[in-house]
């Protein structure tokens, strides 16, 4: 008995020894064919697909942001039956039978693309028809939710999801993120095998970027701008806000633009960020910087009197002349701007000279790019020294020189903030996933250009011109001062002679007593109207109207002009009848806007249900109920 | 214990310790699928979750609240001079 279980226990100590020397051999001797064999089972490559960073407006709402999307490809050498399969797939991919066929149909390839970024339920759907051949390869899709909102600063991204214009261009490389290969082990049924939690930790996703934009005033700025472009048929518009005191740019414009959901759709001038690539004639709008040149170099005070030779006055054989219509005697300094005088202004540059003044324009930024975090910024032209009487005259005025809408806007912030020019921008911060770290832009420190007192007397005179009798009466803004300047420049042919074509633009700020916003507005080519004053100061009213209640400021102009007339249907609060007013009968029929208005003062909070008019009308203690039918 | 049986418990501890590993090791495995699981239904989640923020956006943007308040509600724009806010006073409108 003994010794049979003694021989037992050896046969089945042999056996496990047996094996576990086997898998000694295996495991601890060096083997390379057994290791090669080892890795080719068992180690894979993980590759971890970024998605792209998501860019926001400074509220966080979201400009433009990823989802996962699915695109399908095709081993045509594995498809058994190509003609049906693209029969098949065709009404699924909305692509003709004939296109798939001609994809799939030669078996020597081994890879062609049929459909980039599917649905998740088309690609499920198709997935489940469980054809050998076809397989899905997951990608990221590029969405802008709010369309053609921001699109020509934003710009879109091409097929392979890389930035091609505006933002997703210049800021591709932290909002691309990049592919991470993780080598991990794999199972018999080739599952990764979760080891260190690397595949978890590891975070190829782009950063997250955050624009100094602020997105309501984004749209009502494009909202407005559109409204013009159809009145006055022009061919383009251009707009754009800045924070006074930092030159963050708040909203900034180009139309017509495109949706950057189907950038194909959109021509190429569209697709521009046209506020800072394209540089034109800024006209009347560049006086207010002849004058700040004279004012800073004490060669007039806002009350020189400056004789306006009665419109017509010729330096060398070429003539100046105001614009249609208009003759001045003598004019201050002030009036020169508030009336938009070419020749007060003309001969208040001859007196200061081509060098100070072109230094001066250079001191606001024209000629010189504005370092602007956008592509393709224009430096506009500014041209050399030395300039003759005639040129001298026409520069002083905003002829003869080019500068981009936003070299305009910046330039009267630096009037706006008491005489620093800063450097604009718009990306407030990048937050990186991967670290959480946050890379955060603050305004430059700028340059002082002129003395804050000068600043502060040319805000005044700036806002002579929204005075009664001044060029920009149309851009004041009900209970907000507002200072500014219009601007009317004939357009250049491509023969290098003056169209009958304009640029009419207004550049200001508001409120002029505090400013907070610089708002300029252009343009081109407008129909019938084509001053400033008539067809680009309206605009900036508006803007500017919409900007300053948005932001809560509470208006520091009150007068009879101002305030609206009381009537009997915008009783003060003070006045109105208590908690009932009316019946439901009396209710019944009214319009909304009927009903609404009979319940304005009121602190109640309102529910609307239906639509049309009035059905009834029920209310408890802070709450009323209107029923539409 | 017999002196005779001392080999088997030895090696019997062996084996068990042995399996004891074993065990641990597969089930650390085991953990590792449940923990890819779940790390795609999270991701498939998050996915979820960023369409519907699309959806919430673009339900959301400025165009469409106005074309609905202008549609829907009669609403109309207001214009210059119809909200007039005077801080601590009354809200007086056109």
């Amino acid at each position: 008995m003994k010794a049979r279980l003694v021989l037992v226990f050896f046969l089945i100590f042999g056996l496990i020894g047996g094996i576990l020397l086997r898998a000694a051999y295996v495991q601890i001797l060096p083997n390379q064919k057994l290791a090669q064999l080892q890795s080719r089972q068992f180690k894979g490559v993980v590759e971890l697909q970024p998605r792209r960073g998501v860019i926001f407006d400074r509220n966080g709402v979201e400009l433009a942001t990823s989802v996962a999307a699915h695109s399908l490809y095709a081993d045509p050498h594995l498809i058994q039956s190509p003609k049906a399969v693209a029969r098949k797939l065709s009404r699924r991919l909305g692509m003709s039978p004939e296109t798939i066929y001609q994809k799939i149909k030669d078996p020597k390839k081994r890879f062609v693309w049929l459909r980039r970024r599917l649905d998740a339920e088309v690609r499920e759907e198709i997935q489940a028809w469980k054809i050998e051949g076809l397989a899905f390869v997951e990608e990221s899709k590029r969405i802008y939710p709010n369309e053609s909102l921001l699109s020509s600063v934003l710009g879109f991204v091409g097929h392979e999801g890389q930035g091609l214009e505006g933002l997703e261009a210049r800021l591709e490389q932290p909002l691309r993120g990049e592919t991470r290969k993780i080598a991990v082990r794999r199972d018999a049924r080739g599952r990764p095998l979760v080891v260190n939690g690397q595949l978890f930790s590891e975070q190829p996703d782009g950063s997250d970027v955050t624009l100094t934009i602020d997105s309501n005033l984004q749209y009502n700025l494009e909202q407005e701008l559109l409204e013009g472009l159809r009145r006055h048929r022009a061919q383009s518009a251009v707009g754009i806000i800045l924070d006074v005191k930092t030159s963050e740019i708040l909203a900034m414009s180009s139309l017509p633009d495109f949706n950057p959901n189907n950038p194909a759709g959109g021509e190429p001038f569209e697709k521009r960020n046209r506020a800072v690539t394209d540089p034109f004639e800024p006209g009347s709008t560049l006086k207010t910087f002849t004058l700040a040149a004279a004012l800073k170099e004490g060669t007039i005070a806002p009350n020189t009197r400056i004789f306006c030779e009665n419109g017509k006055y010729k330096i060398g054989k070429r003539t100046i002349g105001e614009s249609i219509g208009h003759k001045y005697g003598w004019l201050t300094a002030h009036e020169i701007l508030a009336h938009s005088s070419n020749i007060g202004t003309a001969k208040i540059a001859l007196e200061l000279g081509g060098e100070k003044l072109r230094q001066t324009f250079t001191d606001f930024g024209f000629g010189v790019k504005s370092g602007v975090d956008t592509l393709g910024e224009s430096r506009g032209i500014l041209p050399p020294l030395p300039w003759r009487d005639h040129l001298l005259a026409n520069i002083s005025f905003g002829h003869g020189v080019a500068a981009t809408p936003l070299q305009i806007a910046n330039a009267y912030a630096a009037i706006a903030n008491g005489g620093t020019l800063r450097k604009p921008f718009l990306v407030k911060s990048i937050r990186s996933k991967e670290s959480g770290e946050e890379q955060t832009f603050e305004p430059d420190e700028g340059k002082r250009v002129i003395d804050s007192k000068i600043a502060s007397t040319l805000s005044l005179m700036l806002m002579g011109t929204t005075g009664a009798d001044g060029t920009g009466v149309r851009a004041r803004v009900n209970g907000f001062p507002v200072a500014g300047k219009t601007g009317t420049a004939q357009k250049l042919g491509p023969d290098g002679r003056y169209m009958h074509a304009y640029i009419s633009s207004f550049a200001g700020f508001v409120p002029a007593n505090d400013p907070r916003f610089v708002i300029y507005i252009a343009y081109d080519d407008p129909r019938e109207k084509y001053y400033g004053s008539e067809v680009a100061a309206p605009v900036f009213a508006r803007v500017a109207g919409h900007a300053v209640r948005e932001s809560g400021l509470a208006p520091t102009l009150i007068n009879e002009d101002n305030l609206l007339k009381r009537s009997a249907e915008a009783k003060p609060l003070q006045e109105l009848e208590p908690a009932v007013r009316g019946t439901t009968d009396e209710w019944k029929g009214l319009t909304l806007r009927q009903a609404l208005t009979r319940l304005r003062g009121e602190t109640v909070s309102i529910q609307i249900r239906g639509r049309g008019r009035v059905k009834s009308l029920s209310r408890s203690q802070d709450n009323v109920v209107i029923e539409l039918n | 214990m017999k002196q005779s049986y001392r080999p088997f418990v030895s090696v019997g501890i062996i084996i068990i310790t042995m399996l004891t590993v074993v065990f641990f090791k597969m089930e650390v495995t085991r953990l590792g699928y449940s923990l890819l699981r779940v790390s795609r239904a999270e991701k498939s989640a998050a996915d979820q979750n960023r369409l519907r923020n699309i959806a919430f956006h673009r339900l959301t943007r400025p165009g469409r609240i106005e074309s609905l308040a202008q549609t829907r509600l009669a609403l109309n724009k207001a214009g210059q001079g119809q909200v007039l806010q005077v801080a601590g006073n009354v809200l007086v409108a056109q």
